[in-house]
Protein backbone atom coordinates (compact mmCIF):
# COMPACT_ATOMS: atom_id res chain seq x y z
CA UNK A 1 0.00 0.00 0.00
CA UNK A 2 2.64 2.40 1.09
CA UNK A 3 5.02 1.50 -1.57
CA UNK A 4 2.43 1.77 -4.44
CA UNK A 5 1.87 5.44 -2.77
CA UNK A 6 5.38 6.23 -2.77
CA UNK A 7 5.34 4.69 -6.37
CA UNK A 8 2.52 6.67 -7.64
CA UNK A 9 3.80 9.81 -6.22
CA UNK A 10 7.39 8.99 -7.90
CA UNK A 11 5.55 8.87 -10.89
CA UNK A 12 3.83 11.95 -10.75
CA UNK A 13 7.16 13.72 -9.66
CA UNK A 14 8.18 12.27 -12.94
CA UNK A 15 5.06 13.34 -15.20
CA UNK A 16 5.97 16.86 -13.63
CA UNK A 17 9.90 16.90 -14.43
CA UNK A 18 9.23 15.96 -17.80
CA UNK A 19 7.00 18.55 -18.95
CA UNK A 20 8.48 21.56 -16.91
CA UNK A 21 11.81 20.26 -18.90
CA UNK A 22 10.61 21.07 -22.22
CA UNK A 23 8.44 24.19 -20.82
CA UNK A 24 11.58 25.68 -19.89
CA UNK A 25 13.77 24.47 -22.48
CA UNK A 26 11.73 25.95 -24.71
CA UNK A 27 11.85 29.37 -23.03
CA UNK A 28 15.65 29.08 -23.08
CA UNK A 29 15.77 28.87 -26.78
CA UNK A 30 13.20 31.69 -27.04
CA UNK A 31 15.31 33.84 -24.96
CA UNK A 32 18.39 32.76 -26.60
CA UNK A 33 17.40 33.06 -29.83
CA UNK A 34 15.80 36.64 -28.76
CA UNK A 35 19.21 37.17 -27.72
CA UNK A 36 21.19 35.99 -31.42
CA UNK A 37 18.07 38.07 -32.88
CA UNK A 38 18.93 41.20 -31.34
CA UNK A 39 22.79 40.87 -32.31
CA UNK A 40 21.77 40.28 -36.38
CA UNK A 41 19.47 43.64 -36.29
CA UNK A 42 21.82 45.50 -34.41
CA UNK A 43 25.14 44.57 -36.56
CA UNK A 44 22.96 44.42 -40.19
CA UNK A 45 20.32 47.12 -39.59
CA UNK A 46 17.35 45.39 -41.38
CA UNK A 47 13.85 47.37 -41.74
CA UNK A 48 12.82 45.53 -38.50
CA UNK A 49 15.18 47.91 -36.65
CA UNK A 50 13.53 51.17 -35.99
CA UNK A 51 14.65 53.82 -35.07
CA UNK A 52 12.53 55.89 -33.08
CA UNK A 53 12.37 59.88 -31.75
CA UNK A 54 14.22 60.39 -29.11
CA UNK A 55 17.26 58.20 -29.36
CA UNK A 56 14.52 54.69 -28.27
CA UNK A 57 13.94 52.17 -31.16
CA UNK A 58 12.03 49.18 -31.73
CA UNK A 59 13.02 45.66 -32.65
CA UNK A 60 9.71 44.11 -34.83
CA UNK A 61 8.96 40.40 -35.17
CA UNK A 62 10.61 38.84 -38.07
CA UNK A 63 9.33 39.97 -41.59
CA UNK A 64 6.57 42.52 -40.15
CA UNK A 65 6.01 45.63 -38.99
CA UNK A 66 4.88 44.78 -35.74
CA UNK A 67 6.94 45.64 -32.40
CA UNK A 68 8.50 43.23 -30.75
CA UNK A 69 11.23 44.61 -28.21
CA UNK A 70 11.25 48.68 -27.22
CA UNK A 71 14.35 49.88 -26.51
CA UNK A 72 15.05 53.18 -24.29
CA UNK A 73 18.12 54.18 -25.47
CA UNK A 74 20.10 53.44 -28.93
CA UNK A 75 23.70 53.49 -27.56
CA UNK A 76 26.08 50.67 -27.20
CA UNK A 77 25.70 50.75 -23.25
CA UNK A 78 22.07 49.91 -23.34
CA UNK A 79 22.10 47.50 -26.16
CA UNK A 80 24.80 45.15 -24.59
CA UNK A 81 23.08 45.66 -21.10
CA UNK A 82 19.77 43.76 -23.21
CA UNK A 83 21.44 41.43 -25.05
CA UNK A 84 23.26 40.41 -21.68
CA UNK A 85 20.09 40.40 -19.78
CA UNK A 86 17.90 38.40 -22.10
CA UNK A 87 21.42 35.60 -22.73
CA UNK A 88 21.28 35.37 -19.12
CA UNK A 89 17.82 34.52 -18.80
CA UNK A 90 18.07 31.69 -21.26
CA UNK A 91 20.93 30.67 -19.68
CA UNK A 92 19.20 30.32 -16.65
CA UNK A 93 16.55 28.83 -18.15
CA UNK A 94 18.17 26.18 -20.08
CA UNK A 95 19.79 25.44 -16.69
CA UNK A 96 16.70 24.87 -14.30
CA UNK A 97 15.88 22.81 -17.30
CA UNK A 98 18.97 20.31 -16.90
CA UNK A 99 17.53 20.02 -13.05
CA UNK A 100 13.84 19.67 -14.16
CA UNK A 101 15.67 16.60 -16.28
CA UNK A 102 17.70 15.32 -12.79
CA UNK A 103 14.15 13.90 -11.47
CA UNK A 104 13.24 11.99 -15.06
CA UNK A 105 15.41 8.80 -14.17
CA UNK A 106 14.22 5.58 -12.02
CA UNK A 107 17.60 6.36 -10.10
CA UNK A 108 17.47 10.56 -8.87
CA UNK A 109 20.35 10.70 -7.36
CA UNK A 110 23.08 10.46 -10.13
CA UNK A 111 26.78 12.63 -10.33
CA UNK A 112 25.13 14.20 -13.58
CA UNK A 113 22.04 15.86 -11.13
CA UNK A 114 24.31 17.15 -8.56
CA UNK A 115 26.27 18.53 -11.62
CA UNK A 116 23.31 20.45 -13.02
CA UNK A 117 22.16 21.97 -9.57
CA UNK A 118 25.72 23.04 -8.54
CA UNK A 119 25.61 25.01 -11.89
CA UNK A 120 22.26 26.57 -11.29
CA UNK A 121 23.39 27.13 -7.66
CA UNK A 122 26.33 29.17 -8.43
CA UNK A 123 24.89 31.19 -11.21
CA UNK A 124 21.78 32.06 -8.98
CA UNK A 125 24.39 32.99 -5.82
CA UNK A 126 27.39 34.31 -7.74
CA UNK A 127 26.45 35.37 -11.25
CA UNK A 128 23.18 36.94 -11.22
CA UNK A 129 23.21 39.06 -7.95
CA UNK A 130 26.57 40.26 -9.64
CA UNK A 131 25.20 41.02 -13.18
CA UNK A 132 22.48 42.98 -10.86
CA UNK A 133 24.67 44.86 -8.51
CA UNK A 134 26.74 45.92 -11.92
CA UNK A 135 23.86 46.86 -13.37
CA UNK A 136 21.46 48.46 -10.82
CA UNK A 137 24.62 50.87 -10.43
CA UNK A 138 25.16 51.70 -14.17
CA UNK A 139 21.64 50.96 -16.23
CA UNK A 140 19.18 53.72 -16.83
CA UNK A 141 16.50 51.12 -16.93
CA UNK A 142 14.64 51.41 -13.55
CA UNK A 143 14.19 47.19 -12.35
CA UNK A 144 13.29 46.26 -9.17
CA UNK A 145 17.26 45.30 -9.02
CA UNK A 146 16.68 44.43 -5.25
CA UNK A 147 14.02 41.97 -5.83
CA UNK A 148 16.01 40.04 -8.67
CA UNK A 149 18.81 39.59 -6.50
CA UNK A 150 16.98 38.53 -3.57
CA UNK A 151 14.91 36.06 -5.38
CA UNK A 152 18.26 34.59 -7.20
CA UNK A 153 19.76 34.69 -4.15
CA UNK A 154 17.00 32.29 -2.85
CA UNK A 155 16.58 30.05 -5.49
CA UNK A 156 20.52 29.45 -5.01
CA UNK A 157 20.05 28.61 -1.63
CA UNK A 158 17.23 26.12 -1.98
CA UNK A 159 19.50 24.64 -5.06
CA UNK A 160 22.29 24.31 -2.89
CA UNK A 161 20.28 22.73 -0.02
CA UNK A 162 18.77 20.49 -3.14
CA UNK A 163 22.23 19.16 -4.49
CA UNK A 164 23.51 18.54 -0.84
CA UNK A 165 20.09 16.09 -0.51
CA UNK A 166 21.15 14.92 -3.80
CA UNK A 167 24.78 14.39 -2.65
CA UNK A 168 23.84 12.14 0.44
CA UNK A 169 20.85 10.59 -1.66
CA UNK A 170 23.89 9.12 -3.98
CA UNK A 171 25.93 8.32 -0.90
CA UNK A 172 23.23 6.38 0.45
CA UNK A 173 22.56 4.62 -3.18
CA UNK A 174 25.85 3.41 -3.16
CA UNK A 175 25.82 2.57 0.11
CA UNK A 176 22.57 0.64 -1.06
CA UNK A 177 23.84 -0.79 -4.10
CA UNK A 178 26.72 -2.70 -1.69
CA UNK A 179 23.51 -4.47 0.43
CA UNK A 180 22.86 -7.80 -1.80
CA UNK B 1 37.20 -6.72 6.71
CA UNK B 2 36.86 -9.32 9.29
CA UNK B 3 33.90 -11.17 8.12
CA UNK B 4 34.24 -13.06 5.00
CA UNK B 5 32.03 -14.52 2.60
CA UNK B 6 32.38 -18.59 1.95
CA UNK B 7 29.47 -18.68 -0.94
CA UNK B 8 32.39 -20.00 -3.25
CA UNK B 9 33.06 -22.34 -0.87
CA UNK B 10 29.48 -23.67 -0.59
CA UNK B 11 28.91 -23.51 -4.26
CA UNK B 12 31.87 -26.02 -4.87
CA UNK B 13 30.68 -28.25 -1.96
CA UNK B 14 26.97 -28.35 -3.96
CA UNK B 15 28.66 -28.10 -7.20
CA UNK B 16 26.44 -25.34 -8.10
CA UNK B 17 27.92 -22.86 -10.56
CA UNK B 18 27.54 -19.01 -9.39
CA UNK B 19 24.98 -18.09 -12.65
CA UNK B 20 22.29 -20.25 -11.16
CA UNK B 21 22.42 -19.62 -7.78
CA UNK B 22 22.20 -15.76 -9.45
CA UNK B 23 19.48 -17.02 -11.08
CA UNK B 24 17.46 -18.91 -8.28
CA UNK B 25 18.25 -15.95 -5.59
CA UNK B 26 16.72 -13.50 -8.16
CA UNK B 27 19.42 -10.86 -8.03
CA UNK B 28 22.27 -10.38 -11.17
CA UNK B 29 25.62 -12.33 -11.40
CA UNK B 30 27.27 -8.55 -10.93
CA UNK B 31 25.73 -8.66 -7.32
CA UNK B 32 26.65 -11.99 -6.63
CA UNK B 33 30.36 -11.27 -7.47
CA UNK B 34 29.97 -8.19 -5.26
CA UNK B 35 28.94 -10.71 -2.88
CA UNK B 36 31.87 -13.56 -3.33
CA UNK B 37 34.44 -10.84 -3.62
CA UNK B 38 33.40 -9.28 0.37
CA UNK B 39 32.55 -6.01 -1.53
CA UNK B 40 29.24 -6.16 -0.50
CA UNK B 41 28.57 -3.77 2.80
CA UNK B 42 25.55 -6.00 3.87
CA UNK B 43 23.84 -9.03 3.14
CA UNK B 44 19.68 -8.84 3.69
CA UNK B 45 18.00 -11.49 5.51
CA UNK B 46 16.08 -12.75 2.90
CA UNK B 47 18.98 -13.11 0.41
CA UNK B 48 20.85 -14.88 3.48
CA UNK B 49 17.88 -17.30 4.12
CA UNK B 50 17.53 -18.68 0.16
CA UNK B 51 20.70 -18.82 0.07
CA UNK B 52 20.72 -21.32 2.85
CA UNK B 53 17.57 -23.10 1.49
CA UNK B 54 19.46 -23.43 -1.82
CA UNK B 55 22.61 -24.50 -0.62
CA UNK B 56 21.24 -26.36 2.31
CA UNK B 57 23.62 -24.77 5.03
CA UNK B 58 23.85 -22.63 7.45
CA UNK B 59 24.13 -18.65 7.84
CA UNK B 60 27.37 -19.57 9.46
CA UNK B 61 28.76 -21.65 6.78
CA UNK B 62 28.12 -18.94 4.55
CA UNK B 63 29.76 -15.96 6.61
CA UNK B 64 33.21 -16.55 8.65
CA UNK B 65 34.45 -13.90 11.11
CA UNK B 66 38.47 -13.99 10.90
CA UNK B 67 40.28 -12.00 13.62
CA UNK B 68 42.73 -9.76 11.55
Amino acid sequence: MVNNLFASYMKLVRHISIIAFYLTRVMAAGYILTALYIILCVLFQPSTLQHLPGNRFAICYPFTSEHFLLGAEYTVGYITEMILVIFLYGAFFALLSNVFQSFRPQKIFTMRGIRHLRFFYLINLFLFPLVFLILGIYSIEDYPYVAMITAHCIMGIFALFLAAIFEQGLNLQNDQDLII
Amino acid sequence: MPIVVNVDVMLAKRKMQSKELADRLGITPANLSILKTGKAKGVRFDTLESICKILNCQPGDILEYIEV
